[in-house]
């Protein structure tokens, strides 16, 4: 068992591959070149084997990429959204959108929320996105609503959604 | 309609001076035709230039803007030009082998191949890593113009701050040329780099053999499953097809010692240490490799090497100064000052088998590398034994095992909790740079192996020129 563990690890296949890829240019290099030098027998098999496969490949792998492009197709949405879904917090998006309608481009904004902080500054730019920490003239709070104060103006999205402005 | 012409016009001024910075080295002539084989070496080098520029700029504090872009453009160019013109014999170093039929029909298919790449990734998504860090930072770029605290100092958790921005910057340029931040301008853009990557291997390495024999390995490289981080919107791709170009242009400056190559390989080197920090290792050891194999022969002056690893820190120095002087941004890899005590390695062994085992197994699916390593492998164990090749037998592989040394190192002192998900995560985008290496590498192996014995001697100055008896016979 030790020994076919060791013989199917990928290290092991690597090398093998490898080592059979030369021998076996050397040979197939010979049959077609007899008199040649054994580097330029394994080059000119090499150049056969690389050939075959990057007609192929190039073939194969316009499928496999129109493939990729399904999962990643926009499907009309902006583009920069799509990180919400990927997250599986595409629920946000609602308030994202009604965020940017509300804050003036190139705005500061402070997050004071658990969210993923760079998903939310791509979808806000040219908004620039700030920790909740951060003095901006507009906070994002996720949670609870923020208690009343002077200066402040609260705008309540939906249950646990609020964009507060500071006013002064 | 505004899309393409800004991609027109963006192009067109890279490659215009990327086509003067080729003249002024005396890679090319002022031929047509051989502007366009040149065009691919052009573009890469244009942009790495004009982007070098861009990033002393945003170091600087200013705004890389598309007038800027534009104006360096203009005067980096004419000073190029005028510097090709004081050549007594310009082109001295151009060649001016044409393309083969065979090369005429590969490389038509691969411009349809490309076409329908384009094509078909115009609308595309933004995908999560791209959402982190390159568009993030792209379109920060894009409406800021400078390295805005918010995102490139005080940047959220997760958005990668210590990565360099040259392809955010590129990223940028491509909005602000097309006229909106839409992220499939940038993959077209990526793409297009990809394609010039592929033209670049037989115009650097005309004149020996069929102009199609170069171009193989670059439509294997661009058939490979690594050309998914296009569609990801990651910088891998471009890292390589930087990295591979430079590494490239150094195995021929080592082979022949003409200094236009060795100017063309930092500035692409640099570009490569750019765009990913894998970049900056990669092109390190592949600069080192190349002064290693340079001064194999003792008659050699250490000058240029000097020279060479002189401009390479300046180009690299720039955004490193910004990331000492900004910095330290949080890093998943374990300080050097830590890493290296053997206590630390010997705890930490076990993440260096899954990481050689993540590496090897990505590496082992051939369905999607499509034998590149292997093939490669085999073509340099041959060259070393042929004296003539074993030089720069020993600079690719060499600098291809150190390459995939330096990605099993860093999950070696990795600090991720999770290091098996972390590895299988990451390879298909570390394994990039070194299978672009392998591609550029097989290039170079193929069409000097296999190049007539005529076209060798022709080439080679007298003084690093192999005997006669020792080049193998023309193919059949």
């Amino acid at each position: 068992m030790a020994v076919l563990a060791f013989m199917s690890s990928p290290v092991v296949v690597l090398a093998v591959e490898i080592l059979g890829v030369f021998a076996g240019a050397l040979v197939v290099g010979g049959l077609l070149r007899p008199a040649a030098a054994p580097a330029v027998r394994v080059a000119t098999s090499v150049a056969a084997l690389v050939g075959l496969i990057a007609i192929a490949g190039l073939w194969t792998s316009a499928t496999a990429l129109h493939g990729a492009r399904y999962g990643l197709r926009a499907n009309g949405a902006p583009a920069d959204e799509r990180c919400f879904t990927d997250g599986g917090y595409a629920a946000y998006l609602p308030f994202v959108r009604w965020i940017r309608a509300r804050v003036p481009e190139g705005d500061m904004i402070a997050l004071q929320a658990l969210v993923d902080r760079p998903c939310w500054a791509l979808s806000l730019l040219p908004r620039l996105v700030v920790d909740g920490d951060r003095p901006a003239p507009w906070l994002v709070v996720v949670g609870a609503r923020p208690p009343a104060a002077p200066h402040f103006t609260v705008s309540v999205f939906a249950h646990g959604l609020f964009l507060v402005h500071r006013t002064s | 309609m505004r899309t393409v012409l800004g991609l027109v016009a963006l192009n067109g001024v890279a490659l215009a001076t990327g086509e003067a910075l080729l003249y002024g080295l005396g890679l090319v002539g002022t031929r047509p035709g051989e502007l366009a084989r040149g065009a691919g070496a052009a573009l890469l080098a244009g942009f790495a230039v004009l982007l070098g520029l861009g990033i002393v700029v945003l170091v600087a504090g200013g705004a890389f803007t598309g007038a800027a872009f534009t104006g360096a453009a203009l005067i980096v160019g004419a000073g190029l030009v005028a510097l090709g013109r004081r050549r007594r014999a310009p082109a001295r170093e151009a060649v001016r082998a044409r393309p083969d039929r065979a090369g005429l029909v590969l490389g038509g298919g691969l411009a349809l191949w490309f076409a329908v790449q384009i094509w078909e990734s115009r609308a595309l998504a933004t995908a999560w890593d791209a959402a982190h860090n390159w568009t993030l930072k792209a379109e920060a770029l894009f409406y800021h113009g400078s390295l805005v605290g918010p995102v490139f100092v005080d940047g959220p958790n997760g958005a990668h701050l210590a990565y360099p921005v040259l392809q955010p910057l590129l990223g940028s340029l491509v909005f602000r040329f097309c006229g909106s931040p839409t992220q499939g301008t940038l993959l077209v853009e990526l793409w297009i780099l990809l394609a010039a990557f592929v033209a670049t291997l037989p115009f650097l390495l005309a004149g020996r053999a069929p102009s199609w024999l170069a171009l193989l390995p670059g439509a294997l490289a661009a058939a490979s499953a690594t050309s998914n981080g296009i569609l990801r919107g990651d910088a891998d791709v471009l890292m390589a097809c930087l990295l591979a170009a430079g590494a490239l242009a150094l195995a021929l400056w080592v082979e022949a010692s003409r200094p236009g190559h060795l100017a063309l390989g930092v500035i692409l080197l640099g570009a490569a240490a750019n765009t990913k920090n894998e970049g900056l290792v990669f092109s390190g050891l592949v600069l080192v490799a190349a002064v290693i194999a340079f001064g194999w022969r003792r008659e050699r002056s250490w000058r240029p090497a000097l020279v060479a690893l002189a401009g390479f820190v300046a180009l690299v120095g720039p955004w490193r100064l910004w990331l000492r002087l900004n910095g330290p941004f949080p890093s998943d890899v374990t300080p050097l000052s830590t890493a290296l005590h053997p206590s630390f390695l010997s705890d930490h062994l076990d993440q260096l088998r899954i990481g050689v085992h993540g590496l090897a197994y990505r590496l082992v699916d051939q369905s999607s590398y499509l034998w590149i390593l292997p093939s490669f492998c085999a073509l340099a164990l041959a060259g070393l034994v042929s004296p003539r090749t074993r030089r720069l037998a020993g600079f690719w592989l060499g600098t291809v095992l150190a390459a995939l040394a330096s990605v099993a190192w860093v999950y070696w002192i990795s600090s991720q909790p999770d290091i098996g998900g972390h590895v299988s995560r990451t390879v298909i985008r570390t394994i990039t740079g070194p299978l672009f290496l392998c591609a550029a590498g097989l290039a170079y192996g193929l069409t000097r192996l296999l190049a007539p014995a005529e076209a060798v001697t022709a080439l080679e100055p007298a003084t690093v020129a192999a005997p006669v008896e020792r080049v193998p016979a023309p193919v059949a």
